[in-house]
C-alpha cells in the first residue's frame, strides 16, 4: 500500500494521466459554448422606460456565414435584435432566445445609452455587463438624440454596423472636433468620485445628402453620425454641450487628442494648428483649482491673411494667432467652468480635485465654493 | 539519494526539506503576488477607498517585517534544532500554525475560486471548479516544498516578465491623484480596520519547516524588495485608474492586463495575465498545504492530519456554503482581528523561543550537527603535486614532446623540460 502511494506521488505520469481523464471526463460534461454557437455582438443600446420599469436592451451582431456559391466563401451580415425586461440581463437573455445563439459582450466596443439610463445606479448598470457578460471596460459609452435601438440599426456610408464605424471613429478619432471617447471604466470611475459626473458623447443622425451608389445603384437610408456634442451630467441633471465647448473639454479630459484647432480673427484672417502632443496637469490647493495645459500644435493651413511669403510657424503672423487662440481656449474653458457651476454639474471632475487636496473634510455637493483657473499655452512646432 | 556535487559547487540532489534560496525567492513572489494582487485590492477599496494604496504600504510593512522574522528563524536553523531538543512548546506552537495555515489555506481557496470563477469559468458548476483546482494543489502539496519550489523557479521568471510587460504597455485615462487624500477615512478608523485584512499576512510561514542552502546572490532581499515595489506601484495603478471604482473589480492583475494597448491591435490580452494568475495561485496554496502537512508532523509525529485536514476543510466548506463569497465576508469579518493576531504572533513566538532555546541549550545547539560529520575526522593529505591540474595542464602540453616510462610518468626530454 504505502509503496503504491509512493509510486503514485513520485511518477509524473500517473499526474499527466489523471489530469487527461479528468479533462475527458468532465469535459464531456461542461456545457462549453463553440464559437458557432455565439452571437459576435458589437454593439448594445439600453434604454429604460421609467413608467413600465423595464429597460429595452438591443443588441447588434455580426452572424459569419460560410457559403459555397459564394466566390469570398463567407458572408457576413448585420442583425439587430430588442428585447425588454425588468433587468438588462433578463432582456440579455430574450435576444439570446431570438437569435438562437448565446449572447456574449466579449468582442463589443460600443455601449449606447439612453438618457433615462444615466439616471440609474451606474455601478448596479456596468457590473453585470462586465462581469457576467465579459463586457471589455475600455469599451465607449455614448448617448444621443434618438433612442439606441433606432440610432444601432442605422445604415452609415461608410459601414453597414453603426456600433462599427462608431468605435472606430472614436478610437482613431479621439479628441477631433470636440470627440470624447469616454470608456466604461472612466465612466465609473468619475461617477463613483466626488464629482458625481461624467461626460459622454452625444450622438446625432442625419439622413445623408448624396446617398452612396454602388453596382445596382444608389442606395437608400444611409447616415451620417455627428460626433461633435458632448452630454454632460450627473445622477438628476444632464445638459447637451455645443461643439466650440466639447472641443476644449475634449482636449481636457481625452487621454489622447487628435485633430486640428482652427483660429479666426476679427478680421477674418483664418489659421489651422495640428494637434501634435498635449500635456494637462490639474493641481488643487485647498478649493483653489488650477489647470495647465499645454499644446504642441503644428502649422496646418493659413487662408486670407495678407503677406506674401510663405508663413511658417515661426513667423509672427502665426505666433500671434497661436497666442490669440490660447487665449480663447481659456476663455471656453472659463465658460464651461461658469456653465458648470450653473448647472451644478461637475464635469470638469472639480470636487475630486479639491477633494484630493483638501481631504475627507471637504463636504458634498460644494461645487459652488471651488475656485477654478485655466492656464493654455500653444507652442508651435514643426512636425516630422 | 546521490547528492553529486555540480561544477558550480552546488549540490545537483539536496538533502529532504531544503531548497535554494533562489527558489525560496520565487516562493515569495508567487505568495506576495498572487493573493494580494488578485481580488484584495478591490475588497479593501470597498471600505478604504482612496486609502487602498496607503492601507496596503501599511501592510506591507508589516509583512516585510513579518518575513525577516520567518527568515531570521529558517537561518538559525531553529526548526532543526528544537525538533532536535523535542520542545514540547515547539510542539504546541506548530499545532497553532498547522490548524492557521489550514484555515488560511480555506479561505485563499474561497477566495481564489471566486474570482476564477468571475474571470474564467462563467456557467460552469462550482463543484468541478473547486475539484479542478482542489486537485493539482492538493498533488503539488503533497509532493513537498521542493516540487513547489523547482515549480516556482521555473514559472515565476515568465509570469514576472508577462505582469512587467503589461505595465509597461498599460494606456489608459489615471489620475494619480486620485490615490489622495491618504485618510479617507479618519487615522483611528483606518487603523481599527486594518486587522480585519489579517487573512493576507504572514504568508511566508511555511519557510519555517525549510533549510535554505544559499546562492550567491541575495535572492530573497531582492525578491522581497521586488514584491513589496510591484505590489506599490501595481496599487497605485489600480487606484489611478479606478479610483473609488475599484471596488468592482474582482481581480486587480487580469483587469490591468487588460488595459494593455496591443489589445487595440490584437484582441484581449487578460488572458496574460489571467495564466500567471491561475499558475500562482496553484503553487501558493500548494506551499500553503505544505506548511499545514510539515507543521502537522511536528506537532502530531504525523504528517496525515495535516494532509486530510485541508482537503477535509475544504470539502465541507463546499458542501456547506452556498457561495465563496460567504467565505471571503467571513474572514474579513470579526475572524479577520484573530487571523491578523495570529500572523503577527505566531512568528515572533516562535523565533522567541528558538532564541531562547538557543541560549539556554548553548552546548548543544553549537553541535547538534556534530552527529552529521564524518568520524574520525578526515585529516587532509600532504599536497601532492601530481595530483593537482598544474601537473596535469603540464603532462598534457608534454605528452607530445615527452616520451613516459611504462608506468606512464613523464620523462624529461634532452632539454631538461
Amino acid at each position: 500500500m504505502a509503496k503504491a502511494y509512493s509510486y503514485i506521488m513520485r511518477t509524473k505520469w500517473v499526474a499527466l494521466l489523471a489530469a487527461v481523464l479528468l479533462l475527458i471526463v468532465f469535459g464531456r460534461t461542461v456545457n462549453s459554448p463553440a464559437l458557432t454557437k455565439s452571437a459576435i455582438v458589437l454593439g448594445v443600446g439600453i434604454d429604460y422606460d421609467e413608467d413600465a420599469r423595464q429597460f429595452i436592451v438591443t443588441a447588434q451582431s455580426a452572424i459569419m456565414a460560410t457559403s459555397s456559391s459564394s466566390d469570398s466563401g463567407a458572408t457576413t451580415s448585420y442583425v439587430t435584435y430588442t428585447c425588454t425586461g425588468k433587468t438588462i440581463s433578463s432582456a440579455l437573455d430574450d435576444i439570446s432566445t431570438k437569435m438562437g445563439l448565446i449572447v456574449s459582450l466579449a468582442h463589443c466596443e460600443v455601449l449606447f445609452v439612453s438618457k433615462s439610463v444615466l439616471k440609474l445606479d451606474r455601478l448596479q448598470l456596468i457590473y453585470p455587463l462586465t462581469g457576467m457578460y465579459a463586457l471589455r471596460e475600455q469599451a465607449v459609452v455614448l448617448t444621443g438624440d434618438t433612442a439606441p435601438r433606432e440610432m444601432l440599426a442605422l445604415r452609415v456610408g461608410t459601414s453597414i454596423s453603426a456600433p462599427f464605424y462608431l468605435q472606430t471613429a472614436l478610437t482613431n478619432m479621439e479628441g477631433t472636433d470636440g470627440m470624447i471617447r469616454t470608456t466604461v471604466k472612466t465612466l465609473l470611475a468619475r461617477s463613483l468620485s466626488r464629482s458625481r459626473a461624467a461626460v459622454i458623447p452625444y450622438l446625432s443622425a442625419k439622413k445623408m445628402q448624396d446617398q452612396p451608389i454602388d453596382q445596382e445603384g444608389e442606395q437608400k437610408d444611409n447616415y451620417e453620425f455627428d460626433l461633435s456634442r458632448t452630454l454632460a451630467f450627473n445622477y438628476t441633471d444632464s445638459y447637451v454641450l455645443e461643439k466650440d465647448l466639447s472641443e476644449i473639454l475634449a482636449i481636457y479630459l481625452s487621454t489622447t487628442t487628435y485633430g486640428a484647432l482652427n483660429y479666426t480673427s476679427d478680421k477674418g484672417e483664418s489659421v489651422d494648428f495640428r494637434l501634435l502632443k498635449k500635456n494637462v496637469k490639474t493641481s488643487a490647493k485647498g478649493r483653489s483649482v488650477t489647470v495647465e495645459i499645454k499644446l504642441t500644435a503644428d502649422l496646418l493651413d493659413v487662408q486670407f491673411v495678407d503677406t506674401d511669403k510663405v508663413l511658417t510657424g515661426a513667423d509672427k503672423p502665426i505666433k500671434d494667432a497661436a497666442k490669440a487662440l490660447a487665449k480663447q481656449l481659456e476663455d471656453r474653458m472659463t465658460a464651461l467652468y461658469e456653465k458648470s457651476k450653473q448647472l451644478n454639474i461637475d464635469f470638469l471632475g472639480l470636487q475630486a480635485k479639491a477633494y484630493q487636496s483638501v481631504g475627507r473634510s471637504l463636504e458634498e455637493d460644494c461645487l459652488s465654493t471651488i475656485s477654478f483657473t485655466p492656464k493654455i499655452t500653444i507652442d508651435v512646432k514643426e512636425a516630422a | 539519494m546521490k547528492n553529486v556535487k555540480t561544477q558550480h559547487g552546488l549540490y545537483k540532489n539536496l538533502p529532504s526539506g531544503t531548497i535554494y534560496n533562489s527558489q525560496a525567492a520565487c516562493l515569495v513572489f508567487t505568495m506576495g503576488v498572487a493573493f494580494k494582487l488578485s481580488a484584495a485590492p478591490g475588497i479593501a477599496a470597498q471600505h478604504y477607498g482612496s486609502s487602498t494604496l496607503w492601507l496596503y504600504l501599511v501592510m506591507s510593512v508589516l509583512e516585510v517585517a513579518l518575513t525577516a522574522v520567518i527568515f531570521a528563524f529558517v537561518r538559525m536553523r531553529g526548526d532543526d534544532f528544537l525538533r532536535s531538543i523535542n520542545d514540547r512548546t515547539y510542539r504546541a506552537l506548530c499545532g497553532v500554525a498547522a490548524v492557521w495555515l489550514t484555515a488560511k489555506g480555506t479561505f485563499y481557496f474561497c477566495y481564489c475560486v471566486s474570482y476564477l470563477t468571475h474571470e474564467l469559468f462563467g456557467g460552469v458548476e462550482p463543484a468541478l471548479i473547486y475539484l479542478l483546482f482542489l486537485s493539482p494543489v492538493v498533488y503539488m502539496g503533497i509532493k513537498g516544498a521542493r516540487s513547489i519550489s523547482r515549480t516556482a523557479e521555473i514559472l515565476v521568471p515568465l509570469f514576472f516578465a508577462l505582469i512587467v510587460v503589461n505595465l509597461i504597455f498599460l494606456e489608459a485615462d489615471m489620475d494619480f491623484g486620485r490615490n489622495l487624500p491618504i485618510f479617507a477615512l479618519s487615522p483611528a478608523e483606518f487603523f481599527a480596520r486594518m486587522p480585519r485584512y489579517g487573512l493576507w499576512l504572514g504568508d511566508a510561514l511555511p519557510f519555517i519547516f525549510l533549510r535554505i542552502k544559499n546562492k550567491r546572490l541575495p535572492y530573497i532581499t531582492c525578491s522581497v524588495a521586488v514584491t513589496v515595489a510591484l505590489v506599490g506601484v501595481v496599487l497605485l495603478l489600480g487606484v489611478a485608474l479606478y479610483g473609488d471604482a475599484l471596488m468592482m473589480v474582482s481581480d486587480l492583475l487580469i483587469h490591468l492586463a487588460g488595459f494593455n494597448q496591443l489589445s487595440l491591435e490584437i484582441g484581449r490580452m487578460e488572458w496574460t495575465n489571467l495564466f500567471g494568475v491561475v499558475t500562482l495561485s496553484i503553487m501558493s496554496l500548494s506551499f500553503l498545504y505544505f506548511g499545514a502537512i510539515a507543521a502537522s508532523e511536528r506537532a502530531f509525529r504525523s504528517t496525515l492530519p495535516g494532509k486530510l485536514l485541508y482537503p477535509a476543510t475544504v470539502a465541507a466548506v463546499i458542501l456547506a456554503v452556498s457561495s465563496s463569497e460567504e467565505v471571503i465576508q467571513f474572514s474579513i469579518g470579526a475572524i479577520g482581528y484573530g487571523l491578523f493576531a495570529v500572523a503577527l504572533g505566531l512568528p515572533t513566538a516562535i523565533l522567541a523561543l528558538g532564541l531562547y532555546k538557543r541560549r539556554r541549550y548553548a552546548g548543544i545547539y553549537a553541535r547538534f550537527d556534530e552527529e552529521y560529520l564524518p568520524y574520525p575526522a578526515p585529516t587532509p593529505e600532504k599536497p601532492n603535486s601530481l595530483a593537482d591540474n598544474i601537473m596535469t595542464d603540464f603532462k598534457q602540453s608534454m605528452a607530445h614532446s615527452a616520451p613516459a616510462n611504462e608506468n606512464g610518468v613523464l620523462q624529461p626530454n634532452e632539454e631538461g623540460n
